[in-house]
């Protein structure tokens, strides 16, 4: 039988950012206090420039 | 399971904050946050606008400081972090307000006290990522 495709979770999920570095900061307005969550983008691998 | 399609639970939003491109006709704007100009962050879906305009005017104003401080806090440490200054608003940075686009072409500022729930559901109705723009004025 066939196996069903599990769908994507979080459809709404960032791409290109590095989860691991995440950094947390909360933020109070109002006495209502949130957590934000700030990722970096993910660094581009550079090419390796031929040395001549 | 109870995030399942329909659930009116709290989710976590990820949202991509670009700059507006009225700022950049600003270059001191720009020379200052160029690297950082696009934020991503994730946050509750119970969030205020109030809530993101006050972590990006900080966010901001430490970019514009003359010794900039690497406030950044690690998950270990999350409690706490720059959000917890009440001061936050009195940074260089005024007058934060931020856009969504929900059509090409179209802007709609969105007001401080609409939760992103509200947001998502008023304007954003794709699944992706929210995608909004921040404008600011300086002191």
């Amino acid at each position: 039988t066939p196996k069903e495709k599990k769908p994507t979770q979080s459809k709404a999920r960032l791409k290109n950012v590095d989860r691991s570095s995440a950094t947390y900061h909360s933020v109070t307005v109002n006495d209502m206090t949130v957590v934000i969550t700030e990722f970096k983008p993910k660094v581009k691998k550079e090419k390796k420039e031929k040395k001549e | 399971n109870d995030s399942g399609p329909g659930s009116s639970a709290t989710q976590e939003l990820e949202i991509v904050f670009k700059l507006h491109p009225k700022m950049l006709e600003n270059k001191e704007v720009i020379e200052a946050i160029k690297e950082s100009s696009t934020r991503y962050i994730k946050t509750t879906s119970k969030a205020l606008v109030e809530h993101l305009c006050k972590y990006l005017a900080m966010r901001i104003s430490l970019d514009f400081s003359p010794v900039k401080k690497e406030t950044h806090t690690t998950p270990s440490s999350s409690s706490g972090g720059v959000g917890t200054n009440s001061t936050g608003m009195t940074s260089s940075v005024k007058d934060l307000t931020i856009f969504i686009s929900p059509s090409p072409g179209q802007m709609v500022e969105l007001t401080p006290n609409m939760s992103l729930k509200g947001v998502n559901e008023k304007y954003w109705m794709v699944n992706k990522p929210m995608e909004m723009l921040y404008a600011f004025h300086r002191h």
